[in-house]
């Protein structure tokens, strides 16, 4: 999200009017015979070329191609998995998709993912009538060996990577554990001493609790440097 | 019990038994996301009317109870048997299945249902206490409640029940005027819409008063709108404004 969005972001409320028609109605409005209107209660984003849209600021993940979700293996079947994604749609994992060929007679799913086991995985495809299928075939895709998990509001997980990247990149170098974000709001966080966890934690509740105020990267690199000190590189 | 003589309803003065213009609303106030489990919430008051609306989902619905192209909506209106003078039995009633239904087909055409194909959305509401008017109460509620869920809507609902006294139309009648007055016309709209979604009515109107009634619901559920709007928006005010400071 470009600086420009940032700088007029506004919040409204569903049915609200938020232009007579001129630019394109983007992600989370509609258009009627009046005008766009806003589908969400949602921080709206205007832009010349892109239109208008309307971020959600709660509600649960709605699943898209090429999305990075972390799952949780909640059903193992004969030839594949039921994945909770953080959305009202349970993910489906084929085990063609995890790369196993698999004959159901012989070999035993759980051998490579148990109920309770958290992946990577990549949504390949979602239509809303079919489950979304995952994938773990992909480089930094499959089983998710310790760390913490958080969840976080998923409309919100765009701030935790920031403007191409910035807020990820500076989180990834700053600070003492390593992270890995699903789009789908769940997080896992990995190494460091607990102190560093529960540091991380909180500075990821207040990027979720911030997610639409302006300079949060700013506070959030300040409160960084505080804690750790600045760091060349 | 006898009713009322219409006289105590409404003086000479055109003053209401709890000191009400014909045209004043109750007090009404509207607080958003006060469960934290719940993905959605909201307690109204409206007058005494106290109500909380939870919302859960959306999520994937049981096999038998999907639509394969649109969400699943379910209302369940239920009141507690401390929310009014007489114990209420707290088992569902007949009564609450049908407020239940009418708060639902109030709701539906503002929700997009398409957008959530195969899931269900629930909204639970609880009467804490009643006083005239709940299902209106109970739709302003609910809508705020969903808007709070993320759930995509065309426009929030917003609802008043208009009634009769002394041969006189008064607007969001209380539970005195309900049970003596002459008629009792609860009316919900999609305010940015101007469409209406809930028209019941219990009593007698002539042609002309109900062209009236509903011409007084529109001007103060406009009102009535203003402050579901200021209560969704508040929440994320210090947030959106927090650069500033």
């Amino acid at each position: 999200m470009s600086e420009k969005i940032e700088r007029v972001r506004e919040i409204a409320v569903p049915g609200e009017k938020l232009s007579e028609g001129r630019l394109r109605a983007g992600e989370g409005c509609y258009r009627d015979d009046s005008g766009i209107f806003s589908s969400y209660l949602g921080v709206v984003e205007r832009d010349e070329q892109r239109g208008v849209r309307v971020r959600p600021l709660r509600g649960k993940y709605m699943p898209k191609v090429d999305d990075f979700v972390i799952g949780k293996v909640t059903e193992v079947g004969l030839t594949d998995w039921a994945v909770d994604i953080n959305s009202p749609y349970v993910g489906r994992l084929d085990s063609r998709d995890a790369g196993i060929e698999v004959d159901p007679i012989t070999v035993d799913l759980r051998r490579y993912f148990d109920v309770g086991d958290y992946i990577g995985a990549k949504v390949v495809s979602f239509d809303r009538v079919t489950p979304p299928s995952l994938t773990v075939k992909g480089k930094g895709l499959g089983k998710i060996r310790g760390g913490i998990l958080i969840s976080i509001i998923p409309s919100r997980v765009p701030r935790i990577i920031g403007k191409k990247g910035s807020m990820i990149n500076m989180l990834e170098k700053m600070l003492k554990t390593n992270l890995i974000v699903g789009q789908n709001g769940y997080i896992i966080i990995q190494g460091g001493t607990p102190e560093d966890v529960s540091f991380t934690i909180s500075v990821l509740r207040k990027i979720e609790e911030e997610a639409y105020t302006y300079g949060l990267t700013d506070r959030i690199k300040e409160l960084l440097i505080k804690r750790y000190g600045v760091q060349n590189g | 019990m006898a009713k009322l003589s219409q006289e105590v309803l409404l003086t000479d003065d055109g003053i209401r038994n709890d000191g009400r213009k014909v045209d004043e609303l109750r007090p009404f106030e509207v607080e958003v996301g006060v469960l934290t489990q719940a993905n959605g919430s909201a307690l109204v008051r409206q007058g005494k009317n106290l109500i909380l609306a939870g919302v859960m989902g959306p999520y994937e619905a049981e096999r038998h109870s999907q639509f394969l192209d649109r969400s699943f909506l379910r209302v369940r209106y239920h009141m507690q048997p401390y929310s009014t003078n007489e114990r209420k039995s707290p088992t569902y009633s007949r009564r609450e299945v049908e407020l239940s239904r009418a708060i639902r087909e109030a709701l539906e055409p503002a929700v997009i249902l398409t957008e959530l194909p195969r899931t269900q959305i629930d909204v639970f509401i609880e009467v804490l206490q009643a006083d005239g008017g709940t299902r209106c109460a109970s739709v302003n509620a609910a809508s705020v409640a969903l808007a709070d869920a993320g759930i995509p809507m065309r426009d929030l609902v917003t609802a008043v029940a208009i009634g009769k006294v002394r041969d006189t139309l008064v607007v969001d009648i209380n539970d005195l005027e309900d049970e003596n007055g002459q008629a009792d016309f609860p009316i919900a709209m999609m305010p940015n819409k101007g469409k209406i979604t809930l028209l019941q009515m219990n009593g007698l109107l002539s042609e002309e008063e109900i062209k009236r009634s509903i011409e007084m619901a529109r001007k103060v559920i406009d009102s009535l709108y203003a402050v579901q709007v200021n209560a969704l928006k508040k929440k994320y005010a210090p947030l959106a404004a927090s650069n500033e400071g």
